[in-house]
Order: structure tokens, then C-alpha cells, then sequence
């Protein structure tokens, strides 16, 4: 066959047809060919999934309260704890809280109850009277005047002291305290203690001298009315190795995974009104998720990708948020690299822990805590060893009874992330006298931005644990002074 | 055999940009001319260097790592005239490469993205077992091994453990799965970028019985035969999964504005221009038996002009649609009301369909109408016996025709797929208005009206219900009529072209006596009118409009 098209050829050149240009040409296509043959591997990692915990498959609701979920809580956090305290106060007595006696220093632990003047309370709607609190909702509940109290299985008390700040601590938080009893049944406090964060295993050491990256976005809001789609497919376009030259795609080769961390579509929620859909108002409706799956459609077919369901995702409220159904995704569904993940989502890359949510956790947290930056919020998370402690006082949550999911048990991540955040901001928590093992730990926090917002995403490397952004802009081309035009 | 490919790229190119307006960037050419996305950077950039004269609007994208501190890796699309600035707010060696060209920046760069969205769709929206470039990422220059497609994960398996479904191997994994890149898929396909462009199945079982023959023919040839191949409707695929492939053809009509008002000549693109038309005058001078039964016209410019007329027609619905589609998800970022509108039109897309089925069969036939259909009849046959004998006369036709040549080909081109459309465009206002006129008496309530319901099972074993609104006297006509029109609009596809004059004519006055069909089923033509005859009086209304 080929020979056919090479005589047919032959002939049109002997018989002069656009000899010159012919040749010319055909040795410029001919480089090109040559220049593209090397197609660059991408690099692979192991992956491990370890949502095990998150999944909700074996759990029936038959009515249980969340009080298991709390005493899980309590009694495994303990378990953190008490080597904390016999190393810190090995003279003290640990007790309850019952077991209190006025005037003896000794050590309680305990899970935190924050007192909030400020929290919105479901009571305040039905009142008969009006309520004095203004009718514009804050966007923080915290007031000096808040205070905290210590619950164990016994019984309750108040913390008082110097050291107790309860614009750090939320409600759900378990600590050990240090103090004495005082007259009028207040807690006397000297010292807090935490759990600290859990230990760490060390990075496997990796022969391969070229680095890995895991790349997270988060809010890629697929079919907004104010998103970009140009944007989000320039990300596509560079992950899946179209975009830039050479060594642009060596660096997207790099990419092992991809995690999208929650807020990948934008509901016409307004399409909903509780009759029965036109099929007018379903296309609507359904157009977002289609041009998301297209989206994945493109990464599943370059790359692994790990889907988490995120706050305004069509998944179910409650934490842990559950896979994303794949009847969403038919195209994306079909690739062996597409995984649809719980919401809190922990994973291993090449022994790499990475554990990250959509950023709920941290976004209750600052509603009922105060800190100065959201990666102060995810620190307190790793040293409560707790990633969502709010979880079911005042953040959906599902009512476990046999554990608690969002205690960090055995190990921390190397990578902690948290998505949907207003900017890109990173830390590498490595302060010694915080953790509990060996030295040489130390995480990486990353907060992912809203990517329809800032157009960034966030490269780490697997290898480093640095972290770099990714940001793709077409704000050049909207924005047209005179002089360029 | 690489310059055909590529010159006739560029002039397809030139065209679609300067007359269609349309947004090339690089990915939109890789997949559709089945080439790397590295060689499409490659050849859009050669493009405009070769074609500085047609004063493109270039975007580039510029992708480095950022000055300032900390750095990050910045990827942004600029214009030209942003290009030093950019570049200059990287570090050394930032990577530019032209990422799409247009007439004129596009004032919301989402239209940047909706060229390549509406044919990403497609892609997508093929069959699911078919593997094509968007499917295998075949053109990127990044591969992955490890990845796996198999629709049994769709129906079996969890989501969260990708290792249980793992190979249950399906014999349409394709060639990604072998451990070993298919490089060759590329090169093979960037030899024969028009061939592969027609089927985007695996380029392995690419290469039928069929297609050969059509490979050897000098490619230009080639290249405008495939068209129409390709916009024939593949039996089992949706219609608008080939719907932007006429929109790609339809500017031909175009291609004549550009190089009558533009300097005919100058650079490459040019020449490319003057080869072709000098290729359409020489056909004449062949004088190739079949073709002398057809009308004159269309032995004029029999080879092109012949694929657009078919184009055209093909495409007559399905520009509309696609461009209203690309435009809906454009406009998005404007405002939500504004979508909401356009998504009502996308929502009607099925009913506005088979509505346009209605209009084309009652469409009078134009000679240009018939024609395509008897070409097509001859067109394998005659083509690839004609071929042969046209790769003689060519060199001896001088590569640029006197001017005047050009231009009355032009005029003839202008002449034939033109009208096809406009005409039938009238004829459609026409009709729409006359039908509001006719049954607008009917519907204010004329002297004496009565709704009869007439239940039948039609030839495929439906049971089909007619209310027919008749004026007394004319009910025995109209009902008759309806009835024809019903059937005809079952019949639609086949009989197309002998019938389709006399449906005419019975629809129309089909029209006259306020009737649809409330209800039917499971026909597809029954569910839209249906739809709108039974639920709301008014909104029979609709019906007749779209007509």
C-alpha cells in the first residue's frame, strides 16, 4: 500500500508538479515528523488508596446519636495522650473529672466544649421573642467572651487560667490539662497539652534521580457563569502534555497524579424548585457535569486523577462526603487512571502520605476559632490530630459508632491539604519539639485557591515537598488598551 | 507528499479565518487533521509566516517560570502585541508558542475555547467503545503506559478501587495499552492527515478496502472528495456528532469573498488559492463521460464545488446548531439570563431536528437541491476513474490562470452553493410566513370548527393519533391531508428526493386547517409535535413557526 502512494507520488513529482515547493516542504514536514518522535513517558508512582475509613459502605443508620462518635473520640485520643503525660507530668495523678479534689494539682483529659455567646443556635429562629442578635450573620462566631469547658465521661467543668485561650480551641478538641480544682467548681488551669502531631514514617529513599510531582486544584466550577473555561482548559492542555514546548511538556510528564479537590461544578441550583423537571431544565441541569466529565475525560486519558466531592458538588452534605457517583462521569468512568474519592481523602504516592479535604473542615474552623491564616487552622488540625474536630457540632457529619474517621490514628501525611481556599499559601511544618518521633518529619500544608478564582494550581514534589504554583492566566488577552489595538 | 497536505491545510486554513471567522488554534488543527499537537504548533506557525499579508491576529502562549519571588509557573495566552512583555516577565528561556489564530481577538476568550470545545464534544459524544484522540490523548506529547479503557468499569466495579476492575481486556483497548508508544500512529497519520481525519477510529483498523484507492489520487483531489464523505451521516452515530464538520466547509462560499476582495496572489497561500481554481477551469477540458449527463454548472466546478453543495446542504442544520451551542456556553460568561435563553434553544434541539426534517422535505426541490444526489450516485465510480486521467492534464494547465479564469470561476461558484441556501432560506420564511397567515384565520376561530380524533396504527405498528382541528366541509380534505403528511414525515429519509416536492405540497395545505398530530408515541417526529399540540392550545403555534 504504501508503496502505491510512494509511486503515485513519484509520479506527480517526475511529471513536475510543483516540483520546487514540493521538495521543500516535504523535507519541513519530514523534520517536524522527526522532531516528534520522541514522546516523553510519563513518570508513574505507586498509589495506594486509604479511604477505607471514610467509607460509609458498611455503616446502617438505626437511629444512633453522635455520643459514640465523641466517646471514639475521647477514648482513642487518650490513648495519644497518656505517654504525652507521663513523659511531661510524671508526678501528677491523672483523673476525672468527678474525681477532682479542691486544691490538687493533677491532670484531666478531656474533650473541649467552646461556650459561645456568638453560635448561631436552630432555637433562636423558633423564639418567640426577638432575639437580640443582630440580624446580619457574622462571618466569625468567636467573642471575648467565650469560654471553654472540659467533659470527660463523668462529668463537666470550666477552664479558667491564663494560659486557656478559647479563640484557638473549638468545640470537639480533645486535651490533657494540668491544675487544680477551684471553689466554685472552675478548673484551675496551668498548662494544656495536645496530642501532638502523630508520628511520621520516613520518605522512602527513591533511586530514580528525576523528581515526581503530585499536582492539587481545587473550584474548578465547570460550567459557571463566571468561570473561564478557556482556563480550565489550558490546565488540561499542560497536564495532559499539549501545551508549551519541550521542556514544558518534560515538566507536565513529571505530574504523576492529579488530585481536584471539591468544587468542580457549578449547579444551576435555581433549575431545582421541587416539581418535576423539563427536559429542558434537566439539560440545564446536567450540562456543568458534562463538560466536567469532558474535562476528566481528557486528564483520565494523560494521567491519574482522584475526583473528591466537595461543598457544592452534587454529593451528599454529611462528612465524610462519598465518592462522586460515576454515573456523573460516564466518559471519565471508563479509564483505569479515574478514581472518584471520599472527601477527606488520604492517599500514598511512592510512600508519600498525602491527606487533604475540600476545605470544609478548615472553613468551620475559622467560623468558630480565630488565626491569622488558614494554614495556622490546618497546623492546629495535625497537633489535635483531629482533621475535622467541629465535625458534628457544628459541620455535617455523619454519626459513626464503632470509630471516629477523622482521628489521625497512626501516622501523619507528609502532604496535608486543604482545597477551595481564597489564596495559595504552603508551610512545611517541621518544628521538632512538636513531633513525637524521630527527627527529619515534617509536613507540607498547602492551601489550594479556588482555581476559577486565581487560575492556580499547586504542584508538590513527592520528593522535595516543595511546592510550586501553577497559574494560568488569559487576563492578557480580555484587557485591551488603545495602543494595542 | 508533504506539501499537498500542507498547502492544502494552509488554504483550508485561510479560509476558515478569514471568512468563517473561525478561531484555528493548535489542538483544533492536531485533531482535525490527525497531526501532534507539537507538529500543529509547528505548521500554525508556519502558517503565519507564510501568510503576513492576510494581518492575523495571533495569541501565543508563554509559559516560564516567573520572576518574581517565590516563583511559579506561569502559562499565559497573550496577543501579539503583549508578546515581548510577557516573555519579558519570565526567566530566561520562557516557551512561546503560537496557541491559536484568528481575524480579530475575540473579546471574551471563552470563544477561544469554544472552537475546540464544540469539537472536543464531538469526540466525545462518539460511541463509547470507539477510541479516538480524545479518548487515547494520541496526539500529545506526553504518553502514559499504564492507563487502561474499558467500559466494563462503567457498568461494574468500584470508583475507588481502580485494582479490582483491573484487565478484563476489551478488545477495543486500543493502542495505548501496549507498552511501547505508537509512534507510527502519529507519523502515519501526519502522512495521511486528511484520511485519518475521516474516520478518528484507531489508526490501526484505519486503512479500509475502501480507502487506497482514494490515497493515491493527488491529495488536493483526495482531499475535497473526502468531504463530503465525511459529512454523509455515519448510520449509527447522532447527527451532531459530525454537525461542526460542515460549519468547517460551509465558509467555501467565502473562500471566493476573500481572494476576490484580497490581492489574488502574494506568498504561498496564494498560490495555493490559483491552484486550485486552476485546477476547477482545467476540469472542462476533460471531458469525462458521466459528468456530460449532468446539468453545465455543475461540470464546472464539479469536483469542489459539487462537495460543498452536499456540504452545504448537510450542513444546513447543523451549522446553526453548533454555533448557536459553542455560542450558548460563550455567552455563559457574560450573564446567566442570557444562557437561560440559549439553553432553551439547545433544549428544543431535538424537536427544532425533526422539525427541519419537516422543512427540508417540504422544501421544493432546487436543482442544486438534486443535484449533489446524483452525483453521489456516480461518485465512486466516476471519481476514481476520472482521477486517473486528471493527474495528466494538470501539469500541462500553467499554474496560474489569467486572472479573468479565476474570476468567473469565482462567479460560478459564487452562483451554485449560494443560492442553494438562500433559496431554501426564503422558501422557509416563505413558508413560516404563510403558514401563520393561513392559519391564523383558523385559529381565531373561524365560522364553524370541530375536533376530530382520528386513531390508526401507522405501517410500523404505532398507534398514532390525530386531532385535526376542521372547518366543516373540508373535513374529509383535511383529513386526508393529514394524514399524508404524517406519513410522509415517517417516510421521510427514504423517499427524500422523488417525494419530497409532493410532500411539499401536501404539507402545505396540510398547514391550512389548524392541525397537528397530538399524539405519537414513540415516534420521534410525533414526540416533538406532539408535545406541542397536546399539552397547550397556543403553543401549536411554535409548530408552525419553526416550519
Amino acid at each position: 500500500m504504501f508503496s502505491l502512494i510512494i509511486a503515485v507520488l513519484r509520479i506527480l513529482k517526475l511529471s513536475g508538479f510543483e516540483a520546487g515547493g514540493f521538495v521543500q516542504l516535504f523535507g519541513v514536514l519530514d523534520e517536524m515528523e522527526e522532531m516528534d518522535i520522541d514522546v516523553i513517558q510519563r513518570v508513574q508512582a505507586t498509589y495506594v488508596s486509604h479511604n477505607e475509613k471514610f467509607e460509609l459502605k458498611k455503616q446502617k443508620y438505626k437511629g444512633q446519636q453522635y455520643s459514640q462518635l465523641y466517646f471514639f473520640r475521647l477514648t482513642l485520643t487518650r490513648k495519644f495522650l497518656n505517654p504525652r503525660v507521663q513523659e511531661r507530668w510524671p508526678s501528677y495523678p491523672v483523673t476525672n473529672i468527678l474525681g477532682l479534689e479542691e486544691g490538687k494539682v493533677c491532670v484531666v483529659i478531656g474533650t473541649l466544649y467552646k461556650q459561645m455567646k456568638l453560635k448561631p443556635n436552630i432555637l433562636d429562629e423558633y423564639s418567640k421573642e426577638r432575639s437580640v442578635v443582630g440580624l446580619v450573620a457574622p462571618s466569625n462566631f468567636t467573642d471575648a467572651d467565650d469560654y471553654l469547658i472540659l467533659e470527660d465521661e463523668s462529668g463537666r467543668v470550666k477552664l479558667v487560667g491564663d494560659c486557656v485561650t478559647p479563640s484557638v480551641y473549638v468545640t470537639g478538641v480533645v486535651v490533657a490539662v494540668c491544675g487544680q480544682a477551684g471553689k466554685d467548681g472552675e478548673f484551675h488551669v496551668d498548662e494544656i497539652l495536645e496530642p501532638g502531631l502523630a508520628p511520621q514514617p520516613a520518605i522512602p529513599e527513591k533511586k530514580s534521580d528525576g523528581d515526581k510531582y503530585v499536582a492539587l486544584v481545587s473550584g474548578l466550577m465547570c460550567g459557571g457563569s463566571d468561570t473561564n473555561p478557556l482556563q480550565v482548559q489550558l490546565l488540561v492542555d499542560h497536564l495532559t502534555g499539549h501545551l508549551g514546548e519541550v521542556q514544558e511538556q518534560s515538566l507536565s510528564a513529571q505530574i504523576v497524579h492529579i488530585v481536584i479537590a471539591g468544587d468542580s461544578v457549578q449547579l444551576q441550583a435555581q433549575a431545582l424548585h421541587g416539581q418535576p423537571l423539563s427536559s429542558k431544565e434537566q439539560h440545564k441541569l446536567i450540562e456543568p457535569v458534562k463538560e466536567l466529565d469532558l474535562v476528566l475525560t481528557q486528564l483520565a486519558s494523560a494521567m491519574p486523577v482522584d475526583i473528591m466531592p466537595g461543598a457544592k458538588d452534587p454529593a451528599n452534605f454529611s462528612l465524610p462526603q462519598q465518592p462522586l457517583h460515576k454515573c456523573l462521569f460516564p466518559g471519565a468512568t471508563t479509564y483505569s487512571t479515574f478514581v472518584a474519592a471520599t472527601n477527606p481523602h488520604q492517599f500514598e504516592l511512592d510512600g508519600v502520605m498525602v491527606l487533604g479535604t475540600s476545605g470544609q473542615n478548615i472553613d468551620d474552623l475559622g467560623k468558630y476559632s480565630l488565626a491569622d491564616d488558614p494554614l495556622d487552622l490546618m497546623e492546629r488540625t495535625l497537633r489535635w490530630r483531629q482533621i475535622a474536630p467541629t465535625a458534628p457540632d457544628t459541620l455535617g457529619c455523619y454519626p459513626f459508632h464503632d470509630r471516629d474517621p477523622f482521628l489521625i490514628e497512626q501516622t501523619s501525611p507528609h502532604i496535608y491539604f486543604c482545597g477551595n481556599q481564597d489564596k495559595f499559601s504552603t508551610r512545611l511544618l517541621r518544628d521538632k519539639s512538636i513531633f513525637t518521633g524521630s527527627k527529619g518529619e515534617a509536613v507540607r500544608l498547602v492551601c489550594i485557591p479556588r482555581f476559577a478564582e486565581t487560575g492556580t494550581a499547586v504542584l508538590v514534589s513527592l520528593k522535595t515537598l516543595e511546592c510550586q504554583c501553577l497559574t494560568l492566566s488569559t487576563s492578557l488577552l480580555e484587557i485591551q488598551s488603545p495602543d494595542d489595538m | 507528499m508533504g506539501e499537498s497536505p500542507s498547502s492544502q491545510v494552509f488554504f483550508e486554513l485561510e479560509g476558515l479565518i478569514s471568512d468563517a471567522l473561525q478561531v484555528i488554534s493548535y489542538k483544533w488543527l492536531s485533531r482535525k487533521f490527525s497531526i501532534s499537537s507539537n507538529i500543529a504548533k509547528r505548521l500554525l506557525e508556519r502558517f503565519v509566516t507564510q501568510n503576513p499579508q492576510l494581518d492575523l491576529e495571533i495569541v501565543y502562549a508563554v509559559s516560564g517560570y516567573s520572576k518574581t519571588d517565590p516563583e511559579y509557573y506561569s502559562i499565559q495566552l497573550v496577543p501579539k502585541s503583549r508578546l515581548e512583555g510577557a516573555r519579558a516577565a519570565l526567566k530566561e528561556n520562557p516557551s512561546v508558542h503560537v496557541y491559536s489564530v484568528q481575524r480579530c481577538l475575540p473579546k471574551d476568550p471563552a470563544q477561544l475555547w469554544s472552537a475546540d470545545f464544540v469539537q472536543s464534544l464531538e469526540l466525545f459524544n462518539e460511541p463509547p467503545d470507539v477510541s479516538n484522540c480524545l479518548r487515547d490523548n494520541r496526539f500529545s506529547a506526553v504518553a502514559c503506559d499504564a492507563i487502561q479503557r474499558s467500559l466494563a468499569r462503567r457498568s461494574s466495579g468500584s470508583t475507588s478501587s481502580p485494582q479490582a476492575s483491573a484487565p478484563d481486556i476489551k478488545p477495543h483497548v486500543g493502542p495505548h495499552t501496549h507498552p511501547a508508544r505508537p509512534v507510527s500512529d502519529v507519523r502515519q497519520s501526519s502522512l495521511f492527515p486528511k484520511h485519518a481525519g475521516v474516520d478518528m477510529k484507531p489508526v490501526k483498523h484505519e486503512i479500509p478496502a475502501a480507502s487506497p484507492a482514494q490515497v493515491n489520487l493527488p491529495p488536493k483531489e483526495a482531499c475535497s472528495d473526502i468531504k463530503p464523505i465525511k459529512n454523509e451521516p455515519p448510520p449509527g452515530s447522532e447527527p451532531n456528532v459530525n454537525a461542526p464538520k460542515p460549519s468547517i466547509l460551509s465558509p467555501a462560499t467565502g473562500k471566493r469573498k476573500a481572494s476576490g476582495s484580497g490581492p489574488p496572489s502574494g506568498g504561498n497561500g496564494g498560490g495555493a488559492i490559483s491552484n486550485l481554481w486552476g485546477k476547477a477551469a482545467s476540469k472542462p477540458k476533460v471531458p469525462s463521460p458521466p459528468r456530460a449527463t449532468e446539468p453545465p454548472p455543475a461540470v464546472m466546478v464539479a469536483g469542489v464545488a459539487e462537495a460543498r453543495i452536499q456540504a452545504m446542504e448537510a450542513g444546513v442544520y447543523s451549522d446553526e446548531d453548533v454555533e448557536q451551542h459553542a455560542l450558548s456556553r460563550t455567552r455563559k460568561s457574560t450573564g446567566r439570563r442570557r444562557m437561560i435563553v440559549e439553553d432553551d434553544d439547545s433544549g428544543n434541539e431535538e424537536a427544532a431536528e425533526d422539525e427541519e426534517m419537516i422543512v427540508r422535505l417540504a422544501t421544493p426541490d432546487s436543482p442544486q437541491d438534486i443535484k449533489p444526489q446524483v452525483c453521489n450516485g456516480q461518485t465512486i465510480p466516476t471519481r476514481i476513474g476520472s482521477k486517473r486521467s486528471e493527474v495528466h492534464p494538470k501539469p500541462t494547465t500553467p499554474e496560474l490562470e489569467p486572472p479573468s479564469n479565476i474570476l468567473q470561476d469565482k462567479n460560478t461558484m459564487s452562483h451554485n452553493p449560494q443560492p442553494a441556501k438562500s433559496v431554501k432560506k426564503e422558501e422557509e420564511a416563505d413558508e413560516k410566513s404563510n403558514s401563520i397567515a393561513r392559519e391564523s384565520p383558523g385559529s381565531r376561530g373561524g365560522p364553524k370548527r370541530k375536533k376530530v380524533m382520528h386513531t390508526r396504527i401507522d405501517e410500523k405498528g404505532r398507534e398514532v393519533t390525530e386531532v385535526v382541528w376542521v372547518t366543516e366541509g373540508e373535513e374529509s380534505v383535511a383529513n386526508d391531508q393529514t394524514r399524508q403528511l404524517a406519513t410522509a414525515k415517517h417516510a421521510a429519509p427514504t423517499n427524500k428526493e422523488s417525494d419530497s416536492k409532493t410532500s411539499a405540497e401536501r404539507s402545505r395545505p396540510a398547514a391550512k386547517p389548524n392541525a397537528a398530530p397530538s399524539k405519537a408515541p414513540a415516534a420521534k417526529g410525533g414526540k416533538s409535535t406532539g408535545k406541542s399540540g397536546g399539552k397547550h392550545q397556543g403553543s401549536i403555534m411554535s409548530f408552525f413557526k419553526k416550519q
